[in-house]
């Protein structure tokens, strides 16, 4: 039932025609546009002038962090960021719903560690010797996250991608290294909660929602917000690196379920998809 | 202004290959090139003449000037887009391969063939 090839494409005649004037009047828009945009590396432009050197001034006197990006994320915007953080978890989920936890699940070979060799010699030893300088310097890159380029959305994506490369050198028969799909989801909810634990936290000792100045962790209010940052950045940090390992997870999963249906299946030929 | 032109051409680029290829990886793709594109005008805009990157210098916190160091605003906004944008882009391919499993397809056309 494949489709004819010259079916595929899209249907030529007035309408693409008409697209090509919106996008030739949108890219004429843009370019005109651009001429209105404020000079690049303007120190008086508006992104420049308003809030910005209220960060930067304030930062590190106000919540100890020399890196003032570590500052705005986790602190002046914590609310933001704990949504960004809800929706990396969120998509995380979704993935694993719409691809079945059953299938991410299943595993053929589940003899655990780095005990087994696995691939071509290089391979091995490659992968044996930097996963670990890679994870831990995944955790160097969050809790330096303050005084240096870092924190724990890097620090995550770091740490996860580390246990993914484990994965694709050690091939799908290989022995397990990492939090299997149920782990990682349950690590990123974790990080999502704790979070949200935080900003509770701060309330019930008299504060605001993620207004961390109250809690009691002693010290002046810089260095208390300066430890709640770091609290947060890991909670972000297990949150980003469990979302990392679910969706490589389920998504090499539900590819392998659809080869095998594909092969098992009635010999049907490749489609034909543009 | 080089920089808003390459920012334009990006942009458009992956609009109208979100828009005019058919098959539905590749709209994913061009989704992505698309959000480069926003991505790098937020970083053109934390850019400052002669200023460092936004972490303080000096362990003083006395007498910041603003000048000396880019905004950090940009810069936090785009850290989280990019690892947002990671995570959307695998539920994306979780969904394409759903369709693909469903339908042996993932061209748009044949898909709203199948579909009708």
């Amino acid at each position: 039932m494949s489709p004819a090839p010259g079916k595929t494409r899209l249907r030529h005649g007035v309408p693409r025609i008409l697209g090509a004037l919106a996008f030739a009047a949108l890219l004429g828009g843009l370019v005109a546009g651009i001429r209105d945009l404020p000079r690049l590396g303007d120190p008086a432009s508006p992104a420049a002038t308003h809030v910005s050197p209220r960060f930067i001034e304030a930062a590190a006197r106000e919540t100890g962090a020399a890196n003032m990006v570590t500052a705005v994320l986790a602190d002046y915007r914590g609310y933001d960021t704990l949504g960004e953080t809800a929706v990396i978890f969120a998509a995380g989920l979704g993935c694993l719903i719409i691809l079945a936890l059953a299938a991410a699940d299943r595993r053929e070979t589940p003899p655990p560690g780095l005990t087994h060799r696995f691939g071509s010699p290089i391979l091995d030893v490659s992968a044996r010797v930097l996963t670990p300088w890679i994870l831990m310097f995944a955790l160097y890159v969050l809790i330096h996250g303050h005084v240096s380029p870092g924190g724990g959305f890097q620090g995550g994506v770091l740490f996860g991608s580390g246990l993914v490369v484990v994965r694709l050198v050690r091939g799908r028969r290989g022995p397990a290294f990492g939090p299997g799909p149920r782990a990682a989801l349950v690590l990123a909810c974790a990080g999502v909660l704790a979070f949200l634990g935080i900003g509770f936290l701060a309330m019930a000792f008299g504060g605001e929602f993620l207004d961390y100045g109250t809690l009691p962790l002693g010290g002046d209010e810089a260095h208390v917000r300066e430890l709640a940052t770091l609290g947060v950045e890991a909670a972000v940090f297990a949150a980003v690196a469990g979302t990392v390992c679910v969706l490589f997870a389920t998504i090499s999963a539900g590819v392998r379920e659809t080869e095998a249906a594909r092969s098992a299946g009635s010999a049907s030929p490749p489609g034909s998809d543009g | 202004m080089t920089v808003y032109l390459f920012i334009v051409a990006l942009f458009i680029l992956g609009l109208g290959g979100m828009s005019l290829l058919p098959n539905l990886l590749r709209k994913l793709l061009a989704m992505n090139v698309m959000q480069v594109a926003v991505i790098v005008f937020f970083l053109a805009a934390a850019f400052k003449d002669g200023a460092s990157v936004p972490i303080l210098a000096e362990s003083g916190p006395e007498g910041i000037a603003a000048e000396g160091y880019m905004n950090p605003l940009p810069h936090t906004l785009m850290l989280t887009a990019i690892v947002v944008s990671v995570s959307t882009t695998g539920l994306a391919l979780g969904i394409l391969i759903r369709i693909r499993r469903r339908f042996d397809t993932l061209n748009e056309v044949s898909l709203l063939r199948r579909l009708r």
